[in-house]
């Protein structure tokens, strides 16, 4: 199964994710491509996938890009980016990708597409948000396509399991 | 030579929310101690002013990521009686498998990822995971049934929308509910086995005496319902609840403090399981007696115990409830909204939190108060640290420091929900 995440939340460009997610919905046959939208999930993040999907995670990014630019992380790059020192209010994506690496839980391929915007603000997505999403949903939208035809999962790590397994 | 120590941390992690802690010794007193909350201060109960009792379930979840069904439940009972609504039974049960899956969810978080790595030397869960990839594991596999739980009653399990004044927007159907029994009875060995984990932590043995306050029920572990009863025999209902506590503000905290008769208080899972251990069902009791503590205890390193107790207790009561769940012919009884006052204490993960409303003919909130568990404990958290650095001069400033942030861990305050940040500054002179 190939699954499309959304991550974000309703304010201002942090929108972002659900916008492209949803832009993903009804272009794939359903039995392959499952796409959902999460509001911070914290490490519940993990709950979302098992060891045999290939994830798809789609998040607005704060990085040294300007804003619109797109960036793509690949399994290990996505969880080099943790920071060690952690509140349950830091557990972002890149930390719970951390975790899910050592726990040998990461799903068999793991991609992070992410759009740079600036400071989030509880107002609508800005000009550079609505201005490059379509740009952002199609290099999504290619990324399952390439995926669709490449049936076989690479392994990111060397085990792959899911925290269901004890 | 001077005996003064000043220790200052910059960031205290590994609680919810953020904050700091200063601390001024002299010789062998405590001059000064501050849990520091800085962070501004929410207004929630100035925004629910002139809202809809309709919207407020939905706003009050929002207070909190982590508790957000003890938000929406104290405030859907305090404006059930301001309107003299009753619920029915199956609503009753369909609301306590709600608090089954937020205190699963909320208590495994905390073990787990927050204050575990305390107790085997390891500067974060990441680390602990690491060398105990299984412990992590089955936490998260716990946390996840809670979050099931929840996203099947609330429609999500962050923020959920599912709960209404007068009980659910929907009820799950014997489909659903049949699923989730199935994963929940698969975990009793993860849930038993956290407890004997719990129980061989190597823990501090102190003592700290100070009211215990918690919910009391007739018959049952209390989550939605009860009266508030302390350790030192006091029993009110939640209307009387602000004859004994009072609230007050300090120079150092964004957030309230507040005393019960004048003295600080503790809320929390200790206290639950203390004042509420004849209402444990007995296989949960044994494993507390197997625990080797001696119940009731007043040791706030204890609490790991007690939450690991709760997860026990949580899942078996839902399981318990999905095996006799039946969908309700409507999930909600209806509301008619009247001029009126409502007060009501439910049992957050980390303590009681209070609401009380008063709203208008048309049910538009009028005035509200929200007394969550982390402004309760402070008052409490400070005295307690406070005794903790007497007891422990002869540490080093790294280990004191570390003991002391692991005394803060014990309450898992949720600073979030009583504003927000903790950083710790220690002086020694």
């Amino acid at each position: 199964m190939i699954r499309v995440i959304g991550l974000g939340s309703p304010w201002g460009d942090d929108q972002a994710g659900w916008r492209a997610a949803q832009a993903l919905r009804g272009l794939f046959d359903e039995r392959c491509v499952e796409v959902s939208v999460l509001d911070r999930p914290g490490p519940a993040l993990l709950e979302h996938w098992r060891k045999e999907d290939s994830v798809l995670l789609l998040d607005a990014v704060c990085g040294a890009g300007e804003a619109g630019g797109l960036c793509c992380l690949e399994g290990d790059e996505i969880a080099r980016l943790a920071n060690a020192a952690w509140s349950s209010h830091h557990l972002g994506v890149a930390e719970c990708v951390a975790l899910a690496r050592t726990l040998a839980a990461m799903p068999a391929r793991l991609c992070l597409l992410g759009l740079e915007v600036g400071p989030i603000q509880p107002e609508d997505a800005t000009f550079a948000v609505e201005h490059y999403l379509p740009q952002w949903t199609e290099a999504a939208r290619a990324k399952i396509t390439a995926w669709l035809r490449d049936p076989c999962p690479r392994s990111t790590a060397p085990e792959t399991a899911t925290i269901w397994n004890g | 030579m001077s005996n003064e120590r000043r220790i200052e941390v910059p960031v205290l992690t590994r609680v919810e929310g953020e904050g700091a802690l200063y601390v001024h010794i002299d010789g062998a007193r405590v001059a000064d101690l501050r849990l520091n909350i800085f962070e501004p201060p929410r207004f929630f109960e100035k925004f629910l002013e002139g809202r809809s009792w309709k919207e407020i379930p939905d706003m009050v979840a929002r207070i909190c990521g982590i508790c957000p069904v003890a938000y929406q439940m104290s405030a859907v009972h305090a404006i059930e009686t301001a309107f003299g609504a009753r619920v029915t039974p199956a609503i009753r049960r369909l609301r306590r498998l709600y608090y089954c899956g937020e205190w699963m969810e909320s208590h495994s978080l905390h073990i787990h990822l927050l204050a575990a790595p305390d107790f085997l030397g390891y500067p974060d869960a990441m680390a602990l995971a690491q060398d105990h990839p299984g412990i992590v594991r089955r936490g998260l596999r716990l946390q996840g049934l809670g979050n099931a739980i929840l996203g099947m009653l609330g429609g999500r399990s962050v923020h959920p929308v599912g709960a209404r004044v007068g009980g659910f927007y929907r009820a799950p159907d014997s489909a659903e509910a049949a699923d989730l029994l199935t994963r929940l009875r698969a975990a009793t060995q993860d849930a038993q086995d956290l407890v004997r984990w719990t129980a061989g932590l190597k823990l501090p043995a102190v003592a700290r005496q100070a009211p215990l306050v918690s919910l009391r029920h007739e018959s049952d572990y209390p989550m939605n319902e009860g009266a508030i009863i302390s350790s030192e025999g006091l029993a009110m209902s939640a209307a009387e609840f602000d004859a004994h506590v009072m609230e007050h503000q300090v120079p150092h905290s964004t957030a309230l403090h507040a005393l019960i008769n004048g003295k600080p208080y503790w809320v929390g899972p200790l206290a639950r399981v203390n004042n509420n251990l004849d209402h444990l069902p007995p296989r949960t009791l044994r494993l507390a007696e197997e625990t080797g503590i001696r119940w009731p205890s007043v040791n706030p390193y204890h609490s790991i115990v007690a939450r690991s107790l709760e997860v026990h207790f949580a899942l078996h009561e839902a399981i318990a409830l999905l095996e006799q769940y039946a969908p309700p012919d409507k999930p909600f009884v209806e509301i008619v909204p009247r001029a009126g006052a409502g007060a009501w204490c439910t049992e957050a993960p980390r303590g009681i939190l209070w609401q009380r409303y008063e709203l208008d003919e048309e049910g538009l909130v009028k005035k509200s108060r929200i007394v969550p568990p982390t402004s309760q404990n402070q008052a409490q958290m400070e005295a307690d640290l406070r005794a903790s650095v007497e007891e422990n001069l002869d540490l080093c400033d790294d280990e004191l420091r570390a003991r002391l942030e692991a005394g803060i861990r014990n309450y898992d305050p949720c600073i979030s929900c009583a504003t927000h940040f903790l950083n710790l500054t220690l002086r020694r002179t």
